[in-house]
């Protein structure tokens, strides 16, 4: 997903949830600060490196990819992009290494959603907004693996695009790829770009739904293809329909985190709630257009729930707030309850990984059992989770 | 700084080759020859234990095969580098040369740029036919072995010299 749906998606999903303006904005702020808090942009406030959600270009490719550089980059995608649908699911191929990048395939509605939902709980904006913004992404990158996978996340040529046609319903055009990261994505053509083909297991290309390129993206997309992974069976994904439904659980997911519907439950919606916008949301959704245009649609629809403008995001909104404070508040900021909330989050995947015996996200102590031994940037979350009981 | 030592080591390779090309020939013949070889086992482990299961996976076991089959040719021949060098040459030129000409075709395809890589291609595919053409020139093929190594050495360095992108899909 883009800055359309996670930033601006998110603030309308916030209101219809009973969120004011302000509220709605620091949580989509938070949303799609998920896809710009990069190492360097921690080195350059001077936050704790562990805590990045996503990976720019320099920082991928100068990415190592031994076991632990592996671990590094699943830790960050498959925490807080691809989220693992079933991390015990039944593979009857392969060994264990293929078992192991089979479970890290993302999909909506999995154990883990549930789980990170219930830990955004009364943690506030940063937190709830971060958590949005993995539970669209699972809708979002579904079929893909968080961590680089020849075997999981190629796809070949058999990839064809259902393209809405005037009193037709729809065509099948083949989207053509290319490799060219600076061109833009030819949406008139179906000319998508994609990552290089290679041939080897941990190759970074082979990360994510790099190799179907931004296709996924794109709210409008209805595309079928033969996953690597799925016997070469074709599967069919229609975005519209299933961003319709993100939005929906978008919804019910923020009035759980209010406290208004109880705990959290896997596949429900509050469809209730987005009835009455249905028609514009699927609109939006439906229509054929770059990011930009889908921004200044969605920011149309924000401003007519609330009668208030979005400002545009800024990455450097808060940094100021968070320079300026004392190390010994740093946390209490807007930034460092962010930074505090993508800790908490990446050390509940990675253990939950790591406790089904997938060694992909690398390993996981659990304080409670052996006290505080990992990565010192993660000590502060023994105060924000609770305290625990570990041994120090 | 991989890129720049591989580079180096590369034109350093080359010169010892032009000034001893009898000595240098014989262990150029036996590193490539492991290479494939390893590679190609690798590659084998790779498609029974991963690639067989997925969609399209067959084409890591032709590369393997392959490549197995290239490295036992090589190690067999040399005794005879010559001869060895010859092969390589002539199935890493010709391969080469045939991919980069497919690329140019797709890239004008879709009206992208493409001269620079049917020019490579036919360079490529060219020296694989003087390579047999001149098999019986030790001093053509050793040239056209150091040509290779000096253009590769190059490329490689002005690469891992430029900042390199790629594509990022958050």
């Amino acid at each position: 997903m883009e800055r359309s749906f996670h930033y601006y998606g998110t603030y309308c999903a916030a209101l219809l949830a009973g969120h004011s303006h302000e509220e709605s904005l620091e949580i989509c702020y938070s949303a799609f600060l998920v896809d710009k808090c990069s190492k360097a942009f921690l080195a350059r406030i001077g936050g704790p490196t562990a805590a990045a959600t996503t990976q720019l270009p320099a920082e991928m490719a100068s990415a190592r990819t031994d076991p632990i550089g592996l671990a590094d980059i699943t830790r960050i995608w498959a925490s807080f992009h691809f989220l693992p649908h079933d991390l015990h699911a039944e593979v009857s191929k392969g060994g264990k290494r293929y078992r192991n990048k089979y479970r890290m395939i993302c999909g909506p509605n999995g154990d883990l959603l549930t789980d990170t939902i219930n830990l955004a709980q009364g943690k506030g904006a940063q937190a709830t907004g971060l958590a949005l913004h993995v539970l669209a992404d699972t809708w979002a990158h579904r079929y893909f693996a968080g961590t680089p996978s020849f075997v999981i996340n190629n796809t070949n040529r058999f990839f064809v695009e259902l393209v809405p046609a005037e009193g037709r319903g729809f065509v099948e055009r083949p989207v053509k790829f290319k490799h060219s990261p600076t061109a833009p994505d030819d949406l008139d053509a179906g000319v998508y770009t994609n990552t290089i083909y290679q041939p080897s297991e941990d190759a970074v290309m082979n990360l994510g739904h790099g190799r179907a390129g931004h296709l996924p993206d794109y709210s409008f997309a209805r595309y079928r293809y033969v996953p690597a992974w799925n016997n070469y069976e074709e599967v069919f994904k229609d975005n519209p329909a299933e961003y319709y439904q993100a939005f929906a659980q978008m919804v019910y997911a923020l009035k759980c985190l209010r406290g208004e519907n109880g705990p959290f439950r896997l596949n429900t919606y509050d469809t209730e709630a987005v009835a009455p916008h249905e028609r514009l949301i699927r609109r939006i959704l439906e229509k054929r257009q770059p990011d930009t245009g889908a921004i200044e649609d969605w920011r149309a629809f924000g401003r007519s729930l609330s009668g208030r403008d979005i400002i545009d995001f800024d990455l450097d909104t808060y940094v100021p707030e968070y320079l300026d404070a004392p190390d010994d508040t740093k946390d209490k900021t807007y930034l460092g309850k962010f930074i505090l909330a993508a800790l908490a989050q990446k050390g509940m995947v990675v253990n939950r990984v790591w406790s089904s015996g997938n060694p992909l996200a690398g390993r996981s102590i659990d304080y409670n059992e052996k006290g505080f031994a990992g990565i010192k940037d993660f000590l502060p979350l023994v105060e924000y989770l609770g305290g625990g009981h570990g041994r120090e | 700084m991989a890129n720049v030592i591989l580079s180096l080591l590369m034109i350093v390779g080359g010169v010892a080759l032009l000034l001893s090309p009898q000595e240098a020939l014989f262990v150029v013949a036996l590193a490539l020859g492991f290479y494939f070889v390893a590679y190609g086992l690798h590659t084998l482990v790779y498609y029974l234990t991963m690639a067989r299961h997925m969609t399209g996976g067959l084409t890591l076991l032709f590369i393997a095969v392959i490549s197995i089959d290239i490295g036992s040719l090589v190690l067999a021949f040399s005794s005879k580098p010559h001869a060895s060098l010859m092969l390589y040459l002539v199935g890493y030129n010709m391969f080469t040369g045939v991919l980069a000409i497919a690329r140019a075709r797709e890239s004008k395809a879709l009206e992208s740029r493409w001269k620079a890589s049917l020019a490579r291609g036919i360079v490529n595919v060219a020296l694989g036919v003087a390579c047999l053409v001149f098999i019986g020139s030790d001093q053509i093929v050793t040239a056209i072995f150091c040509f290779g190594l000096f253009y590769n050495a190059g490329v490689r360095l002005a690469r891992s010299l430029r900042p390199t992108e790629i594509i990022y899909i958050p």
